[in-house]
């Protein structure tokens, strides 16, 4: 139990390491590299994780969805007044928006109303609001576009305007009055901001009806009665809480984060058999030396000792830099390449600075997953070199 | 001081290949003498050495070493018998070659984990008596056979141990350094330690230094 | 099943504690049958060797256990906000039926393979290895521990469900609560405090007297009684709510983690009186007064910690809760 630490020992080990030169260093450089990889997966997920909660946090409280045989329907807006009587509802907002999708070019553009009257349901877009005049678009049918809608617009020779084909097989055209950065994930490169009386042209929705219904709740206890009440005036509604979105984003990300995981843990394992390969073989050198050790009055106890602190040295120095490396890959660099793999789909787009965040837990994760598995492939090897008979130097 | 009691070494025990390199061997040697374990190569000397240090267990036998029963003690035990009692020096050195004259001195202490003052004041002490003094910070590879003796007699002696166990010491060296060697053993002598030299080496015969001779043929007492 | 990395990062620790533990478990079992530390067989030697290899082993598998236990709760405290209805631990780990049990058996295995590492020490320092066999016995048994520790964490996690609806610690841990434990609140506040200080006095008289049979007993005993005496009373002074009778919230940020000082305060010192005990009563010549003492200092600190928390309470606000 007692374990003292004996600073001889660990300046022996080091020149150990120090000795066996390139082997060392392989293996530092290895397992340095796997931690990096792991330590970049994780860290981009954790990155972009809490980025959606900022977003998820934008979100209103509640959605009200209309459902029609399980299936996303328009929700009519008869009940909207009634809506807002409801105790605690500061504000009920129907949004109108959809995909539509461009048969040329082969692409889907999400196209959202902005209601020209209303305040808008995120705050951020309001800003958009008041850069461009959307009460004057109406009169002139107008829309402001995310960069990539307009390449793809450029591509097809749209300069100033597009034909949008409204569900009774009309033209809408409608001119193109600003192009908008794609800041945060929400503004993608995909989107379509028009005025909610052209999109209803365009989708063919009645003016009495919304996409869903947004609400916006001052006091977060007052939510499940709330959701009774909403129940009681639309019966097939679907209404989505804030929170309900929060779990099921997280467990996305966390089981995507996991495939990724269970991937690299396929290729720790490679490795580790290769180091537990490299552990065991060792030269007639090595053997001497054991032999001499354990002539002079080494124990068994004081060889294994010795083999722990190397591994733990090539262990710690690989975890740190492995840490500062990921560190430096993904928040100086943007993680190239390997951010795709957690934003390509279509749960979010690829447009924002990831946030940084370095948590406790992160870390440890990445470190129970480095060094102790480290530790373990070398494990029973070190006690192979440290039972290795001693009368081999007497001959 | 050292006793043996019909010692028997068999390697392989049981299988085809099984090989008897010493039988029932029996001697003492009591404190302070210095005992000279003759035989021609493959006689059984190395053998013999590392069961009195504890390395290995004899096959039959029993082997008290001052005191203690070498040859029922537990691996973990021996070591720490070896660490305070035995200093060993072999026939081709075995010193570390990539660590230096210090470094190599010490590491038998490594793991009493000493303070580092009476580390240095030991190790100090032992390399200027036996003139390496200014080698300290030399890699091994780099001294001379004679040198490199030196070095292997401060690393028997750094943990001051009663017995000095010498195998072949004298097989890498020219005769001037032979004598020496002969020298020092001399007054290692004089400090009272008990000394066994296994050799073939005709220098020893007859020294004033060897109190009593050994004598093994094939495994078996002469 | 939760597939988060940090419930991946315990899982593959447990697949390699339940490989390396089975190793050492079939090694185990021949040292238990054929160890003999007299013998002149080839086959002792090779039986010395193994056993260092178990030893190996175990200690890599308890030293990694410590921080993955703090790990696992602080593991279990993240889900707690996936879970609907869970405010800490106490609602993840009721969330499944054998919950407590885990937690439980976490707990005993880290005194059990403390315990295992403690007899090994001592038996290193006979020349006879007078505990080997018994050990290596011992661990055979301490296995199965383990394995069902081992299989209770993948059911866990596998159970997990973050689409269920779980109770929260207000109701786990209340006088109102059907669950089993509600006959402990009828215990009333001034027995169990005088309990408490009492046996901690015992302590710290016995630790000066150096009675190991008494100080066995005696931190056995307070285990369950300090937990008892954290649910009931301390507990709602670092809440400073009476109500709330939670012993895994101060394990969280809001508390400034001071569960974790507390529990491994009362964990470390008891571990250490009863280990310090075993040894005396094992091995009579010697007194073993470093783990005594880290015994004593340990569960004072643990006491002085808890009693603070009404100390200054009543010192603010001039009245108990
Ligand atoms: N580990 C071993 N296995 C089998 N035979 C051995 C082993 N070690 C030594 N021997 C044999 O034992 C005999 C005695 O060896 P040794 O003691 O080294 O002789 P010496 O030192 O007198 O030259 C030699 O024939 C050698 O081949
Ligand atoms: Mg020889």
């Amino acid at each position: 139990m007692h374990i003292k630490f004996n600073t001889y020992l660990l300046a022996y080990a080091l020149n150990a390491l120090y000795r066996r030169g390139f082997k060392s260093f392989f293996t530092f450089l290895m397992l340095s590299f796997i931690t990096f990889l792991m330590a970049s997966i994780l860290i981009i997920a954790h990155a972009i994780k809490y980025e959606l909660s900022l977003t998820i946090d934008a979100l209103p409280e509640l959605t009200i969805q209309n459902l029609q045989a399980g299936r996303h329907q328009n929700i009519s807006l008869e009940h909207l007044d009634t809506l807002l009587d409801i105790h605690g509802v500061q504000r009920a907002i129907p949004r109108v928006w959809g995909f539509y999708y461009f048969d040329n070019a082969g692409v889907n553009f999400s196209v959202m109303g902005i209601d020209t009257f209303d305040h808008q349901t995120k705050e951020h877009l309001e800003t958009m609001v008041t850069a461009f005049d959307f009460e004057a678009f109406v009169a002139t049918p107008s829309m402001v576009v995310g960069k990539g809608v307009q390449r793809i617009l450029n591509e097809n020779y749209y300069k100033d305007y597009f034909n949008f084909i409204t569900t009774e097989g009309n033209f809408q055209k409608v001119s193109l009055a600003g192009v908008f950065d794609a800041r945060t994930s929400l503004e993608s490169n995909d989107m379509i901001f028009m005025p909610q009386e052209i999109v209803r042209n365009i989708f063919g929705m009645h003016p009495q009806e919304a996409t869903d219904i947004v609400l916006r709740i001052a006091n977060k206890d007052e939510i499940a009665t709330i959701i009774t009440k909403v129940k009681a005036l639309y019966p097939s509604s679907r209404i989505i809480t804030k929170e309900a979105m929060r779990v099921s984003y997280q467990s996305i990300f966390d089981y995507k984060s996991g495939i990724f995981l269970a991937l690299f843990l396929v290729c720790l394992v490679t490795f580790l058999m290769i180091v537990y390969d490299r552990a065991s073989g060792l030269s007639s050198e090595e053997k001497k030396e054991v032999g001499i050790l354990k002539a002079v009055g080494w124990q068994i106890n004081d060889i294994l000792k010795e083999k722990f602190y190397e591994a733990s040295i090539i262990a710690f120095s690989a975890f740190l830099c492995a840490i500062i490396a990921a560190l430096f890959f993904v928040y100086t660099l943007q993680a190239p390449l390997l951010r795709d793999i957690f934003t390509g789909y279509s749960v979010l787009k690829p447009t924002f600075v990831l946030p940084f965040v370095v948590d406790i837990q992160m870390l440890s994760v990445i470190f129970f997953l480095s060094v102790p598995i480290y530790m373990a492939a070398v494990l029973i090897p070190s006690w192979k070199t440290a039972t290795l008979d001693a009368d081999e130097v007497m001959r | 001081m050292i006793h043996l009691n019909t010692v028997s070494k068999i390697f392989n025990a049981g299988a085809k290949n099984a090989f008897c390199a010493l039988d029932a061997v029996s001697f003492e040697i009591k404190q302070g003498e210095v005992v000279l374990l003759k035989g021609a190569s493959g006689s059984g000397k190395s053998t013999l050495l590392s069961l009195i240090a504890g390395l290995g267990k004899p096959t039959h036998g029993e082997i008290v070493v001052g005191g203690k029963h070498i040859s029922k003690l537990p691996d973990h035990f021996a070591a720490l018998f070896r660490r305070s009692s035995i200093g060993f020096i072999f026939q081709k050195f075995n010193l570390i070659p990539t660590l230096s004259v210090f470094e190599n001195i010490i590491v038998p202490l490594i793991p009493s984990n000493i303070p580092e003052k009476e580390l240095c004041s030991r190790a100090n002490s032992l390399m200027h008596r036996f003139g390496i003094a200014e080698k300290r910070e030399t890699l091994i590879k780099h001294l001379s056979g004679g040198e490199q003796q030196r070095v292997v007699i401060c690393r028997a002696l750094i943990n001051n141990p009663r017995i000095l166990l010498c195998d072949e010491p004298t097989a890498n060296l020219d005769a001037t350094l032979s004598y020496e060697f002969v020298q020092m053993m001399q007054t290692l002598k004089t400090e009272g330690k008990t000394i066994v030299i296994a050799t073939h080496d005709s220098l020893f015969f007859d020294l004033p230094l060897i109190d009593r001779s050994i004598e093994l043929s094939k495994g078996k007492q002469i | 099943m939760m597939l988060s990395p940090d419930v991946i990062a315990i899982l593959v620790l447990d697949a390699l504690f339940l490989l390396f533990g089975t190793f050492a478990f079939v090694l185990s079992l021949g040292i238990a049958r054929h160890f003999d530390a007299h013998s002149f067989h080839e086959r002792q030697y090779a039986l010395e060797k193994k056993a260092l290899l178990v030893a190996t082993i175990i200690q890599y598998i308890f030293y990694l256990k410590l921080p993955l236990f703090l790990f696992f709760i602080f593991t279990s405290d993240t889900i707690s906000n996936l879970i609907t209805g869970a405010m800490c631990a106490a609602g993840v780990v009721n969330s499944v039926d054998f919950g407590l049990l885990l937690f439980a058996f976490k707990i005993i295995n880290l005194y059990l393979f403390g315990f295992w590492l403690v007899l090994h020490t001592l038996d290193l320092k006979n020349e006879t290895l007078p505990y080997t066999r018994a050990k290596f016995s011992l661990f055979v048994l301490f296995f199965f521990f383990l394995v069902a520790e081992i299989f209770c964490d993948f059911y866990f996690f596998n159970a997990l469900n973050i689409d269920k609806i779980v109770s929260c610690c207000g109701t786990l841990f209340s006088a109102t609560s059907t669950s089993s434990i509600r006959f402990i609140f009828e215990l009333p506040h001034p027995i169990l405090l005088s309990m408490f200080y009492g046996t901690f006095a015992l302590h710290v008289m016995l630790f000066f007297r150096k009675d190991a049979l008494g100080f066995l007993l005696v931190n056995l005993f307070f285990i369950p009684l300090s937990i008892l005496a954290l649910i009931l009373f301390f507990g709602t002074y670092i809440y400073e709510l009476p109500t709330h009778h939670c012993p895994f919230c101060f394990l969280q940020k809001e508390y400034h983690y001071v569960g974790y000082l507390i529990y491994i305060t009362l964990f470390g010192g008891t571990f250490f009186g009863i280990s310090a005990s075993i040894m005396s009563l094992a091995d009579q010549r010697k007194t073993y007064a470093s783990f005594y003492r880290y015994s004593f200092y340990l569960t004072a600190l643990f006491v002085a910690i808890v009693s603070a928390y009404p100390l200054l309470y009543f010192y603010r606000n001039g009245v108990w809760l």
